[in-house]
């Protein structure tokens, strides 16, 4: 009988003591949680936040065996001024001839666009084609 | 002695008019576009999708010879900010023809009817074909309508120029 009593009075001190454990970790979260809401208010701003470790995304990566420009003799200088100039005379005129094309034929398509719905000549292209 | 016979007889039939596919005889209406015209003999009208089609009746060698006539509302505008000219619209019809695939417009000519105006002829390769097709385009200038009367066929087959005609000038507005 009295182990029993016993036993009932070990198990009541146990379940006590994880009851306060549990409060005490409730507080703990409520606690927190009023602590971040004030800070994001206060020092975060939408968009604004920068992570330090992100890379730059300007910054040449590392590339092993290369030779700065200013190490090259005077003849591997000219070699890589050749394909530099190409690169920056050649592919932007092709590709602006490209692009004024492109706009060309966008306009030109506009203008026939605008000019069919004006007279009601939508789509009449096939009219009356009898293959 | 015969034969001589029939060709005198068909000799002046043909003198007569009799089966020439100029003279007019009935009127085909189109009250949801607002005109009449004077429907050539040998050719058939019928309404499809917004438009009417005239096609040639039991014409072996004309099967692939089409008039076709659409009606739009004169624009209040076609240049931004001024009211809508005639010449506005000319200028507009000549830039979806020319925009037609492989158009090669050949001549552009002014003409009075019932009403007035403007005659296009072009050659152009309809889309999914390869041999070019002639395509006589007349825009006609109502008071509140324009008119657009489409002949369309291939280019080495002549076309029926009197029944265009008789479409063209006698096309009015209506309603």
């Amino acid at each position: 009988m009295r182990s029993r009593w016993k036993l009932m009075g070990s198990a009541g001190l146990a379940g006590i003591g994880i009851a306060i454990l549990i409060l005490g970790r409730t507080g703990e979260v409520r606690g927190n949680t009023a602590t971040d809401s004030t800070t994001s208010s206060t020092s975060v701003t939408p968009g604004s936040f920068v992570d330090p470790a992100a890379r730059d995304p300007f910054a040449q990566y590392p590339s092993p065996g290369a030779i700065a420009y200013e190490n090259l003799t005077a003849g591997e200088k000219a070699a890589v001024d050749v394909v530099q100039e190409a690169a920056e005379t050649s592919q932007p005129a092709a590709s602006n001839l490209a692009f004024a094309q492109a706009t060309a034929w966008t306009s030109g398509d506009a203008d026939r666009q605008l000019a069919e719905r004006q007279t009601g000549l939508v789509d009449t292209a096939d009219d009356g084609v009898v293959p | 002695m015969r034969h001589a016979a029939t060709c005198l007889a068909l000799f002046l039939c043909s003198a007569c008019g009799i089966g020439g596919s100029s003279e007019p005889k009935r009127r085909y209406s189109n009250e949801a576009q607002g005109y009449v015209i004077a429907q050539p003999d040998g050719w058939t009208a019928w309404e499809h999708r917004g438009f009417a089609q005239l096609t040639p009746v039991r014409s072996k060698s004309m099967q692939r010879h089409t008039i076709v006539i659409r009606a739009a509302k004169k624009p209040q505008q076609v240049v931004d900010g001024k009211p809508t000219t005639d010449a506005d619209l000319v200028a507009a019809t000549e830039r979806v023809l020319r925009a037609l695939p492989k158009s090669t417009l050949s001549t552009k000519a002014a003409f009075d009817g019932e009403l007035k105006g403007v005659r296009f002829s072009l050659s152009f390769v309809p889309r999914g074909l390869t041999r070019p097709y002639r395509r006589e385009h007349a825009l006609l200038l109502g008071s509140t309508h324009v008119f657009h009367i489409i002949y369309t066929s291939p280019s080495n087959e002549p076309m029926d120029e009197a029944s265009f005609r008789t479409v063209v000038t006698t096309l009015s507005e209506e309603g």
